[in-house]
């Protein structure tokens, strides 16, 4: 984090990056659930 | 609540020019402007209509008599298939999106959205998206034509644009996530002070919905369809019977991510009218709380029914019994906001200029589309109705009088706020009028026809259902050439008129923080903090 950033910078960088981990978390974890059932 | 002012947006602007817009066409492709990438959305979706609207008119023209008339049946499918693809996330989805850049950072109070190159980003995808799509056409073995909703082994059987289509759908997919994502921080972030959650209009809190939901199934759209590319080319058998897969699997995925996707069409347009029926009834929206709780339990809802999509491919009595219990579900919410509409309306002091009309309408018309929605939900009946016109005219009912009329209304509303010109009221009203004869000539009739048996997705058909599809086919030329109209007012109306007040709509008093802007409203919105009572 820069000196220079604001709360309420950091808040909105964060919110972002919180909301792409959850999408690529559904992306990813939809393919591995479909992977783990055709092993078992 | 933090204050948004302060040091939030000021750096991302840096390059903007002293706040005055670059010339040319670099304004366009490097603009961070909320106002500039709305307006490119808007565009690219009436764009997207006509062209989507044009394959329409090849599906309803060559049904418009039994027999093979004017194309074969392998290029009907393109139509059916591409002509859902492209309405469903070239018209509708960006229309809403553009609404919400226009409107959202007015409507709250904040200066533009929070993350604007991203914005940038997200809109500039469209283009490539759709111009692969589009170019599908003419790759060898022609574009999809197993149905936009690509179940397999059908879609796998997709010539060389299979891998095209896949791509492009990515691209869609990665735009609408993170148009999403600048909404919600947007709205969580960028809020003036002293505007509380409860204080947000409408449309703001049924974007912030639509968000999450955009968020929770783009991505497992994206998944599947990922599946479906390595199935064709690096030997899965995710949906492969032959290898082990399950075909009967990709539908329960796509339907998760395709019910929801419904609601993402249709929350924003209950937003805005949510928005139109206070102003020009002059009376506030009738239980606002209750209808954000009706708009998240929708929401809620979406997810758990995705089974009622795939009542015929044979299901245990119990999940039978659960999807239809819980599809039923969802007319209770949406009763609560059809009837708080009307009571908004009850003993108001109406007007009925256009974007009331087409709100009006919206309410009318798209509870015609929700009935028709709880018959199919019903599980012995889904069995008669299944793959027959009815669903066709169902889901018609809800996406061209629901989200369309629910788009026009908006634009029809807000257009002069963002022009700073009246448009002629009575073109737009013969716009209403032609469009709302011509959409229910156009689908009411495909009732009749499903109830009587006529199959959807085929390019002829048995010689009892001609009368039928000839009233319909007449009905959407009418609709389609209507639709001429309303690109006539917009381009008058950003050309020039009479000039508009701040409010616009005199004598209406509208609430919302939009109205406080100038008309048109100036190219950064709210260079200062305003006052939330």
């Amino acid at each position: 984090m820069s000196a220079t950033e604001t709360p309420i910078r950091r808040r909105i960088r964060n919110g972002a990056l919180g909301l792409m981990a959850l999408a690529l978390s559904f992306y990813v974890g939809f393919i591995a659930l479909l992977v783990y059932r055709s092993r078992h | 609540m933090a204050n948004p002012y302060d040091g939030a947006h000021t750096a991302d602007h840096s390059h903007d020019h002293g706040g005055q817009p670059a010339t040319g066409i670099k304004r366009w492709l490097f603009a961070t402007n909320h106002k500039d990438i709305g307006t490119m959305y808007l565009v690219f979706s009436l764009i997207m209509f006509f062209i989507g609207g044009a394959m329409a008119m090849v599906i309803r023209a060559e049904l418009f008599q039994p027999g093979l008339q004017l194309v074969d049946p392998a290029f009907f499918n393109q139509m059916t298939t591409n002509h859902a693809l492209v309405m469903i996330f070239g018209a509708v989805m960006p229309a809403f999106v553009g609404l919400a850049n226009w409107m959202i950072p007015m409507q709250i109070g904040a200066p533009d959205m929070a993350l604007p190159r991203m914005n940038n980003f997200s809109f500039w995808i469209l283009p490539f998206a759709f111009t692969l799509l589009l170019s599908t056409f003419f790759v060898p073995g022609g574009a999809a034509a197993g149905g936009w909703t690509l179940y397999p082994p059908l879609s796998l059987q997709t010539g060389d644009s299979f891998p095209m289509l896949i791509f492009a759908i990515h691209m869609m997919g990665i735009s609408s996530i993170m148009g999403a994502i600048n909404v919600i921080v947007t709205i969580m972030n960028m809020r003036a002070p002293g505007m509380n959650l409860l204080k947000m209009p409408l449309f703001c809190w049924s974007w912030l919905i639509t968000a999450y939901l955009l968020i929770a199934v783009m991505p497992v759209l994206a998944g599947a369809v990922t599946m479906l590319l390595t199935d064709h080319f690096f030997k899965t058998s995710f949906f492969n019977a032959a290898g082990g897969g399950d075909p009967v699997m990709f539908e329960h995925i796509f339907w998760f991510f395709g019910h929801p996707e419904v609601y993402i069409m249709i929350l924003p347009a209950f937003g805005i009218i949510s928005e139109i029926l206070p102003t020009f009834s002059r009376k506030p929206l009738f239980g606002a709380t209750s209808m954000i709780y009706a708009i998240a339990s929708i929401a809620f809802l979406s997810f758990i029914v995705w089974g009622h999509h795939m009542f015929a491919d044979g299901m245990p009595v119990a999940a039978q019994l659960f999807y239809m219990m819980a599809t039923m579900l969802i007319a209770v919410p949406t009763g609560v906001k059809v009837f708080n509409w009307t009571a908004t309306m009850w003993r108001g002091s109406l007007s009925f200029e256009p974007p009331m009309l087409f709100a009006l309408s919206f309410l009318f018309l798209f509870t015609i589309g929700g009935f028709s929605g709880v018959m199919l939900a019903i599980v012995p009946v889904d069995f008669q109705y299944n793959q027959t016109y009815f669903v066709v005219a169902h889901f018609h009912y809800v996406l061209v009088p629901g989200a369309v009329f629910g788009i026009m209304a908006g634009v029809y509303y807000w257009l002069p706020k963002w022009t700073g010109h009246m448009y002629s009221m009575g073109l737009a009203k013969t716009h209403f009028w032609l469009s709302t004869i011509f959409v229910n000539v156009l689908f009411f009739p495909q009732h009749f026809l499903g109830l009587a048996g006529m199959p959807r997705r085929i390019p002829d058909y048995a010689v009892q259902f001609t009368d039928w599809n000839m009233v319909s086919s007449i009905g959407g030329f009418g609709f389609g050439l209507s639709q001429i109209l309303f690109a006539v007012v917009v381009v008058q109306c950003i050309r020039g008129g009479k000039k508009a007040t701040a409010e616009v709509w005199d004598g209406t008093h509208p609430t919302g923080l939009e109205w406080t802007l100038p008309s048109p409203a100036p190219y950064h919105s709210f260079a200062t903090a305003p006052e939330i009572k």
